[in-house]
């Protein structure tokens, strides 16, 4: 539904039918009495009479009112649930990374991995080249190739995709936040 | 059977409201003055809803769904006397032309009523009379929807009623 607007996204909040119902018969007792001021003002400003006489302002004042309050404490619901809800996916978000961080360090320390390969693996692992992290670390790349088939003999890899993958299985395996140390 | 959403809450929400106010003024409403006004009012806010909607509301909903066109009324009706079935998401051709018929018709009624009470041409034979005609060109526009969502309903195989009420389309054949 790329198409839809802004104001369809607002409906798309009130996730239970049951709610959004209630909010649109909210939104249709409000535009009736907008209906009524409206036709009010229209005639006040033309200098017409007649046209709202014997059918009881105040019962319509009373009516949008009630209304208002209500769209006023559902907005208030709703901001806060939203909220709620990005405080949960950002807290979320901080356990999975810092739960692959403590995969990775738990890994780390298993295969022995010197100081400087630790700093290789990561990099490795991020995505960078051999070229790539010799820039980062300033050293030469053959120095980098060299701490690369390290790390590699000492986890029992081939190579890079298999370092990778080897988290990557272990993600899936459990999930993130219980590290599990290699056999 | 697929079941796919196509009426949202605000089409579902006006078209009943509108539907039972306009079928309470044709049969029993009309005898109370203040009442009858009430709905006069309470229909024109509810049509300026919908046809705002229409601008800015749900894929099917809007008039981009179901534009105005006499020569795609009358090539669905040929199809149709030929025996060919059609599936429209939205309104389709023949009963988007309806949906304009009641909106235009609505407004013209409520409008003219308004202008019989109110302004300079109030009391006059003309927006008294315009109201009454265009009164009962409603009612006659009511009766032929009706038959319509039957014709419809029948020739296409879904529920249209019952979309109308839960927003979803029932679509036999094989899917989801």
């Amino acid at each position: 539904m790329a198409q839809d607007s802004a104001i369809v996204g607002w409906l798309r909040l009130a996730r239970r039918p049951g709610r959004a119902a209630a909010l649109t018969g909210l939104l249709v007792v409000q535009v009736i009495c907008v209906s009524f001021f409206l036709i009010d003002v229209v005639a006040d400003l033309l200098g017409w009479a007649g046209l709202l006489d014997e059918i009881g302002h105040h019962y319509f004042e009373l009516a949008i009112v009630l209304a208002l309050i209500l769209s006023t404490a559902a907005t208030v619901v709703d901001m806060r649930r939203l909220r709620a809800r990005q405080l949960r996916m950002e807290a979320q978000l901080r356990v999975a990374s810092g739960a692959f961080m403590e995969l990775l360090e738990e890994h780390f320390d298993a295969w022995v991995l010197t100081r400087a390969e630790r700093d290789v693996a990561l990099l490795s692992i991020k995505g960078l080249s051999i070229a790539e992290i010799a820039e980062v670390r300033r050293t030469k790349e053959g120095t980098v190739k060299a701490q690369c088939n390290a790390i590699y003999s000492k986890a029992g890899v081939t190579g890079r995709q298999q370092l990778l993958s080897l988290f990557i299985e272990e993600l899936m395996a459990d999930g993130v936040g219980r590290a599990r140390v290699p056999a | 059977m697929q079941r796919v959403p196509v009426w949202d809450i605000v089409v579902r929400a006006t078209h009943w409201t509108v539907a039972g106010l306009v079928i309470g003024e044709l049969t029993v409403l009309d005898e109370h003055w203040a009442v009858h006004r009430w709905a006069g009012y309470a229909v024109l806010g509810l049509v300026a809803l919908r046809l705002l909607w229409g601008l800015v509301g749900t894929r099917h909903a809007r008039f981009s769904a179901f534009p105005p066109s006499l020569s795609a009324a009358r090539a669905y009706l040929a199809g149709l006397l030929r025996g060919r079935r059609e599936r429209h998401l939205s309104h389709n051709p023949l009963g988007a032309l309806m949906a304009y018929n009641l909106w235009a018709s609505l407004i013209a009624v409520c409008v003219t009523g308004i202008l019989a009470i109110a302004g300079p041409l109030r009391g006059t034979d003309l927006v008294e009379g315009l109201h009454e005609v265009i009164a009962n060109w409603v009612t006659i526009s009511v009766v032929l929807h009706v038959a319509g969502v039957v014709f419809a309903t029948r020739t296409s195989n879904v529920n249209l009623v019952r979309a109308m009420i839960t927003g979803d389309k029932e679509i036999p054949g094989p899917g989801a």
